[in-house]
């Protein structure tokens, strides 16, 4: 068997007691022994509520935090410790979307040199020669289905959906193998996330993109992944083929939170059958 | 007569470009015991819709250029801004998104909520139990028992304990049932509930929603429910108006209109939501020509109303 992309092994995090301006605060235990393993080019869901964990780990897979037992390998090697050059060579093959696209663009940068800041960091990695990024940013924008007229303006000059279309090309632009993303379509309209979903799938099939998608959408998780991780309290407590877990939960917690999903069918809906 | 009766209702907004039209034209009757679920897209105008009613927007550039807003037979256009004050928060409950925004942090709980239940008490002192002839302090002991009553009553454990307290020390949901208490302890009539569960786990957000329709059970009142999540509106509400572009496009009984809608914008929306049984590649947005077609089909059906 091949190395998977992404390999977290008994990863549990303690966020330490800290002495601060108004007092202590206690030792806080934010996961405990969380194993996932991630193959190549495969949709991997993470469901939980807020406050399970959920930041958390992904902060321990960007390597932004220092897991307080186990560990995370990417590509078979350890997200931590690599020295300055090692890190961002790791960075180039992992990005991450956030959820507002808004806060994640500088409103006095033009849409090029955003996304071109990145080929600047990591250019030099990829052989892509300076003289080459607008073409790079034009191409990435083509893919992301925006177009040459976009390429100058602000952010401002956006709509949500167009914005996040934004941050994709911004993320893809470096050619990762890994792409992270954190409910990147909750602060949309429905019309404009069911676009962002399509994009996303069609871009996996063309790049052999493996997605980390973070969402609190089980409707969302089943349309998009492979499989699906639910966190509950620091903990995994079910993980599966997407269809499984969802046609036939075998935790009372995950068929909680799949009963709390508000179906769009009138006939279904579990508070009219309690009205 | 209704309890409010939305006719005509046309608004425009100032700004330095000139006035744009916003809301061209709603027509909205919501009864008592009715939960009307109002749905769109970003800017379609349903929230506007919702601080009309309530006069919220600012005069200096929310300009009304048609048509009336009657609650209970009166038009709040055309009142007083003293009669307004009365009806925010004694006759008409507001709730909003985000729960932490609309609670003051350097204020107790306690202390936010006794003055909604006051400010509301002073138009209708019986809601209190009161005469208006009692101190202050105890005017503000009995809203006190009056406040930690209500939230017991709506899942707050402890609430004794937890009216001390500041808002950072709440969580979301629980800082939403304070809102929904503050705005219910004036027992208001009808009740606007602007995207209340957005902010909130699917969790919570069915907790919330039970305790809405629960209310209007109990106490028969009309609730406005202002959201873009169709799923919401089929669990809770009894009809549904669908708003785009500053127009009502189809309105009906959710069972008629989400069993079965007619616009096509409906049909769009509701083909864009991935529930437990889409599958790949079965989703659609709404793309350039869809957005077309349902501009086109809007004309149409206003050029029929104007011939």
């Amino acid at each position: 068997m091949s190395t998977p992309l992404l390999r977290i092994e008994g990863l549990g995090h303690v966020y330490g007691a800290r002495r601060g301006l108004f007092g202590t605060s206690p030792a806080f235990r934010a996961l405990t022994g969380i194993d996932i393993s991630i193959a190549r080019g495969e949709s991997f869901g993470l469901v939980g509520e807020s406050g399970s964990g959920k930041t958390t780990l992904t902060r321990n897979i960007l390597g932004l935090e220092r897991p307080s037992e186990g560990h995370v390998l990417f590509d078979g090697h350890p997200v931590i410790d690599l020295g300055r050059g090692g890190e961002r060579r790791l960075r180039r093959r992992m990005q991450i979307v956030f959820q507002d696209p808004q806060a994640s663009l500088d409103p006095r940068m033009t849409i090029h040199d955003t996304i071109a800041e990145a080929l600047v960091v990591h250019g030099p990695d990829l052989g892509i020669a300076r003289k080459r990024y607008t073409r790079r940013v034009l191409d990435l924008l083509e893919q992301v289905g925006l177009g040459r007229e976009h390429l100058y303006r602000h952010p401002h000059e956006f709509s949500g959906g167009q914005r996040q279309r934004i941050n994709i090309a911004r993320a893809l632009a470096v050619e990762p193998e890994l792409l992270i993303l954190d409910e990147p379509t909750s602060a949309l309209d429905v019309s404009v996330q069911a676009d962002i979903l399509n994009l996303l799938q069609r871009l996996q099939k063309e790049l052999g993109l493996t997605y980390f998608f973070i969402s609190h959408d089980l409707g969302v998780i089943r349309y998009t992944c492979d499989r699906v991780a639910v966190i509950e309290r620091g903990r995994i407590v079910e993980q599966g083929p997407v269809a499984e877990i969802f046609d036939n939960p075998s935790q009372d917690y995950t068929r909680k939170l799949m009963d709390a999903i508000p179906d769009p069918d009138p006939d279904v809906s579990p508070l009219r059958r309690l009205g | 007569m209704a309890l409010l009766d939305i006719s005509d209702l046309h608004l425009s907004m100032r700004s330095f470009e000139g006035e744009t039209p916003i809301l061209k034209g709603i027509d909205l009757t919501v009864e008592r015991g009715q939960i009307w679920g109002l749905v769109g897209e970003t800017g379609s105008g349903k929230s506007l819709t919702g601080l009309t009613i309530s006069r919220l927007l600012p005069s200096t550039t929310a300009h009304y250029t048609g048509g009336q807003v009657l609650f209970d037979g009166k038009d709040v256009l055309r009142a007083s801004d003293r009669d307004m004050r009365a009806l925010r928060g004694g006759r008409i409950g507001m709730i909003f998104q985000d729960p932490t925004t609309n609670l003051n942090p350097s204020f107790r709980i306690g202390t936010q909520m006794v003055d909604a239940a006051l400010h509301a008490a002073r138009d209708k002192p019986e809601i209190l139990g009161l005469t208006g002839r009692e101190s202050r302090r105890a005017r503000r002991r009995t809203a006190w028992q009056a406040s930690v009553a209500l939230l017991e009553s709506f899942g707050l454990h402890d609430a004794e304990d937890r009216m001390p307290r500041f808002p950072h020390e709440f969580s979301g949901g629980m800082r939403q049932r304070v809102l929904i208490a503050m705005a219910m302890i004036g027992q208001p009539d009808l009740l606007i509930a602007d995207e209340p569960t957005t902010a909130l786990d699917v969790s919570v957000q069915s907790q919330i929603l039970r305790l809405i329709h629960r209310l209007v059970e109990e106490r028969n009142i009309g609730v406005m429910f202002i959201t873009h999540n169709l799923g919401v509106v089929a669990q809770l509400c009894s009809h549904v108006a669908v708003m785009y572009r500053g127009r009502i496009v189809e309105r009906g009984p959710v069972s008629k209109v989400l069993k079965a809608p007619e616009h096509i914008y409906t049909r769009a929306l509701m083909g864009a939501i991935p529930t437990a049984r889409a599958r790949m590649d079965t989703l659609r947005g709404i793309d350039g020509p869809l957005r077309d077609r349902i501009e086109a089909e809007i004309a149409a059906t206003a050029k029929e109303v104007t011939a």
